[in-house]
């Protein structure tokens, strides 16, 4: 799995490519626990090259929010493909996360 | 080893593919020894399969590959003999606690002298009694073997010699039958019961048939496919539970931790889980850990839950609507 990093306006966005499943959760959940440690607590996960996600890729989206909730900061989600969006809907998640159609419009909100 | 998958046409097939691939290299434990037969099993030998409460089958590997059930007779023998003979009847002489100890242990309650439960030998054993003793020691295997059979969805046979490789070695489990007739769980003669007992668990089947046997137990008792009702529903409730804290041997513990579902394994090789009201999963590879589980079948169902969000306390798991009902004017 690759994780593009960018820095836009006053947000990190990462971009997670490919699987989101139990080989490629862990990179994630490192990268996004290193973000959150050096400071970095206003984050957008843009999803549009996410290709699949399962019970353990929603599991650390999750833990990854609650660790920005706890440290005052915010995290949402942008752009994703219909399975994803399916998945997102079914599992709850559109209601615990803010999801924006892309970042453009998530970094400006 | 030939996968035998066409290219992945749904996410489940994905999922399959990609959980066989990552294990099947996993050449960890050893194949049971102590009923000699088992020990000759085709070390790699590895399927998965999946079947759905609406008739969707899926597999990866060896999953047509015959093994013989073990074990996973308890669970099955178990629903039937609450059926036959009744929840209070059953419940007299088999209690549903998880012992810790393991699958052949020698160990009572000490409380009711009565078998832990029955997923031990103790208690299989005695469940193997009440069913001789509702169908009548001739017609007892073959109500047996009928039953498994229309819940698998094809007829199933005896593995003849297992069966004579396990009748002329089981020389412990004659001795748990000799203890349960001086505690009044079992009732004499003893031998038609253990044969029994020894047939049962030497039944052969493939890792599609535990798929498919777990999908009848996941739909409420009826086989997906043929429609036809295998087992009584009340009965389907009480296994399910009894699988979920003792089905997995001295492992249950662990296995309600990382996997969450109820499930039942044989030392054969298999192993087979309940998703209620959705899915049957049975995997088949005869490397076994040193609890009597095989190795590269929880591996797989570790993933597979950690993929599909199987475990009963998932964070996928939304809850029931029929629950929501009651709170909605």
């Amino acid at each position: 799995m690759e994780i593009n990093e960018t820095r836009q306006n006053d947000y990190v966005v990462l971009a997670p490519s490919g699987r989101l499943d139990s080989i490629n959760a862990p990179i994630l959940d490192r990268t996004l626990s290193g973000v959150i440690e050096r400071g970095d607590t206003h984050l957008v996960i843009d999803l549009r090259k996410l290709d699949y996600i399962s019970s353990i890729g929603l599991s650390t989206l999750l833990a990854a929010a609650k660790k920005i909730k706890r440290a005052d900061g915010r995290i949402v989600l942008a752009g994703m493909n219909d399975r994803v969006r399916m998945i997102m809907e079914i599992s709850g998640f559109t209601k615990i996360f803010v999801i924006f159609p892309d970042v453009e419009s998530a970094v400006a909100a | 080893m030939d996968k035998k998958q066409a290219e992945p046409a749904l996410a489940i097939d994905h999922v399959l593919v990609d959980i066989f691939d990552r294990n099947v290299g996993n050449l960890d434990g050893a194949p049971a020894d102590y009923i000699p037969e088992l020990a000759k099993a085709d070390l790699g030998a590895f399927g998965i399969a999946v079947a759905t409460i609406g008739g969707q089958i899926h597999t990866v590997g060896d999953a047509h590959v015959p093994f013989t059930i073990q074990s996973t007779s308890k669970a099955l023998t178990y629903c039937m003999a609450l059926e036959l003979a009744g929840r209070t009847e059953v419940y007299s002489r088999v209690g549903v606690e998880p012992s810790g100890d393991p699958f052949n242990a020698i160990e009572f309650d000490p409380q009711t002298r009565r078998p832990y439960n029955p997923m031990v030998n103790a208690g299989a054993i005695t469940v193997a009694g009440i069913l001789r003793d509702a169908l009548g020691e001739d017609d007892a295997f073959a109500a047996v073997l009928d039953r498994f059979s229309e819940a698998a969805g094809r007829q199933l046979t005896l593995d003849e010699a297992v069966y004579r490789s396990e009748a002329t070695t089981g020389h412990r489990n004659r001795a748990i039958g000799h203890l349960l007739l001086s505690v009044d769980a079992l009732r004499e003669p003893v031998e038609p019961a253990l044969d029994l007992y020894f047939k049962q668990c030497s039944i052969s089947v493939t890792a599609l048939d535990l798929a498919m046997i777990g999908a009848t137990i996941a739909n409420m008792g009826e086989n997906p496919i043929s429609r036809r009702q295998v087992f009584d529903v009340s009965a389907v409730r009480s296994t399910q539970a009894v699988m979920f804290t003792c089905g997995m041997y001295d492992y249950s513990g662990n296995w309600a931790y990382d996997v969450g579902v109820p499930a039942k394994s044989g030392v054969g090789g298999g192993i087979m889980g309940v998703v209620n009201r959705q899915l049957g999963v049975g995997t088949y590879s005869p490397r076994l850990d040193r609890k009597g589980n095989s190795v590269r079948g929880v591996a797989s169902f570790k993933m597979l839950s950690d993929e599909l969000g199987l475990h009963a306390f998932d964070l996928t798991n939304t809850g029931s609507a029929f629950v929501d009902s009651f709170f909605n004017a």
